[in-house]
């Protein structure tokens, strides 16, 4: 990979990171500002302090932005640990390499 | 005996975490002034809840990776830093506050595993056993609090020094049942860095100058008043960091201080370098490195540390077992039942 096409492979993954944020802003009532979530930054507990029924909303939520559809599976918890790990997930349903 | 990172990662293990401070805050509006004032993170908490906060230097650097615990009209804090943090909150009191230093009161041991919260019942009573994440409780002169930072179940307990002793006796006695193994200091760290808990003692360190915006702490971190570092860390936000924490894996050994190249051009350096993941693993070794903002993303694979190759990943890394744990159906004694996945997928 070229130095230009890593550059635009992570300008595709900073979009959707940007997308999530908002989910979480607008749809989940996290309290911050955009450039306040950062990439690694955990969900649940600790972190931005969502808990068990925000998991659901938030799957919702996601399905709805992007399109996708989140499978049943026991790697669901996994999944959404973090900003980072919930664009993994949302970038392997849309078929692009996160 | 088991080897104690395979206890955490797999049972339990104990730890005497002699490098942990706590202290106690007491006095009124003097008390929340102080905290107000030494926590840079918001401060929402009932009594017998704890927020992981974090305190900052003038340059908002951090000091003190700390649990903020209320206990009714005061606060408890128990945490990690690698300067006299007693000292510092002594230098801020507010109002009548009063700081009572528990080093040479109570000590400190903490218990990491998926099954720590099985060993904890065992201790201390059943019902200790669905303590919420966060949550505290008190047994006689005992604090128990859930926290932890390896990714598994995890609990401090503060306890008193003349009953130090006992416990650990009782730890060693009820542990045989499920292989406990004692933990030393490094272990720990190594499951916090694979598990992207924070560790002020390596990426924290004020040699490196970093605040939470590099760190990715953002969230510890208020934005809506003011605190020792508000001031600099509003500054540094305003002109825009340059670098940023990152996860990288490898297949060889990285060091603290390796350069972190990309087609040959110097972008960062190795900030907290951990030993090889335990089991048979690809890419085993595991680093922070702090890397120039624009590289600084996952699933690059195309860096070099030391001129080996090196690729950036999503944390946390393990598919931790806590997380496939039911309190109501799950023990170690029957854990083989259990439908674990591999604890490594990448």
């Amino acid at each position: 990979m070229t130095r230009d096409e890593l550059a635009e492979s992570i300008r595709r993954r900073e979009d959707v990171v940007t997308r999530v944020r908002k989910v979480l802003v607008e749809a989940l009532a996290v309290r911050r500002e955009l450039d306040e979530i950062d990439p690694d930054a955990p969900l649940f507990g600790t972190g931005l302090g969502l808990d068990s029924v925000d998991a659901v909303e938030l799957v919702v939520s996601l399905e709805t932005e992007f399109g996708i559809r989140f499978p049943q599976s026991t790697s669901a918890k996994r999944a959404m640990r973090t900003v980072g790990t919930v664009t993994d997930v949302v970038m392997f349903l849309m078929g692009a390499s996160p | 005996m088991i080897d104690p990172r395979v206890a955490i990662r797999e049972g339990v293990a104990a730890t005497r975490s002699a490098h942990m401070r706590a202290m106690r805050l007491s006095g009124g509006d003097g008390a929340w002034e102080t905290v107000s004032l030494l926590c840079a993170s918001e401060i929402f908490l009932r009594d017998r809840q704890m927020l992981h906060g974090l305190w900052l230097d003038d340059r908002a650097r951090p000091i003190f990776d700390v649990y903020v615990l209320r206990d009714d009209d005061a606060f408890v804090f128990v945490g990690e830093s690698e300067m006299d943090v007693v000292a510092h909150a002594r230098d801020h009191l507010r109002g009548g506050a009063v700081l009572d230093d528990f080093a040479t009161t109570h000590d400190v041991i903490s218990l990491n595993g998926p099954f720590a919260w099985e060993l904890l019942g065992e201790l201390f009573g059943p019902d200790t056993i669905g303590l919420p994440y966060l949550g505290a409780l008190r047994r006689d002169a005992t604090w128990v609090l859930r926290a932890g930072k390896t990714g598994e179940f995890g609990y401090d307990l503060i306890v008193a020094k003349d009953e130090t002793a006992r416990l650990t006796a009782r730890i060693d006695e009820v542990g045989a049942r499920f292989d406990l193994a004692w933990a030393a200091l490094d272990v720990v760290e190594q499951c916090m860095l694979e598990n992207w808990f924070f560790n002020v003692r390596r990426e924290g360190r004020a040699s490196l100058d970093v605040t939470p915006l590099e760190l990715q702490l953002q969230w510890r971190a208020s934005r809506k008043r003011a605190f020792i570092g508000s001031e600099a860390l509003a500054e540094r936000r305003n002109r825009g960091i340059a670098r940023r924490v990152i996860t990288l894996v490898s297949s060889a050994r990285m060091n603290d201080g390796d350069d972190v190249a990309l087609d040959g051009e110097r972008i960062g350096t190795i900030v907290n370098a951990g030993g090889a993941r335990h089991g048979s693993v690809e890419a085993s070794f595991v680093a922070l490195a702090l890397v120039d903002v624009a590289w600084a993303h996952p699933h690059v694979d195309a860096f070099t540390v030391g001129g080996l190759a090196a690729r950036s990943v999503t944390p946390p890394l393990p598919n931790n077992r806590s997380l496939a744990i039911n309190l109501q159906q799950h023990a170690y004694a029957t854990r083989d039942e259990i439908a674990f996945g591999p604890l490594w997928d990448r």
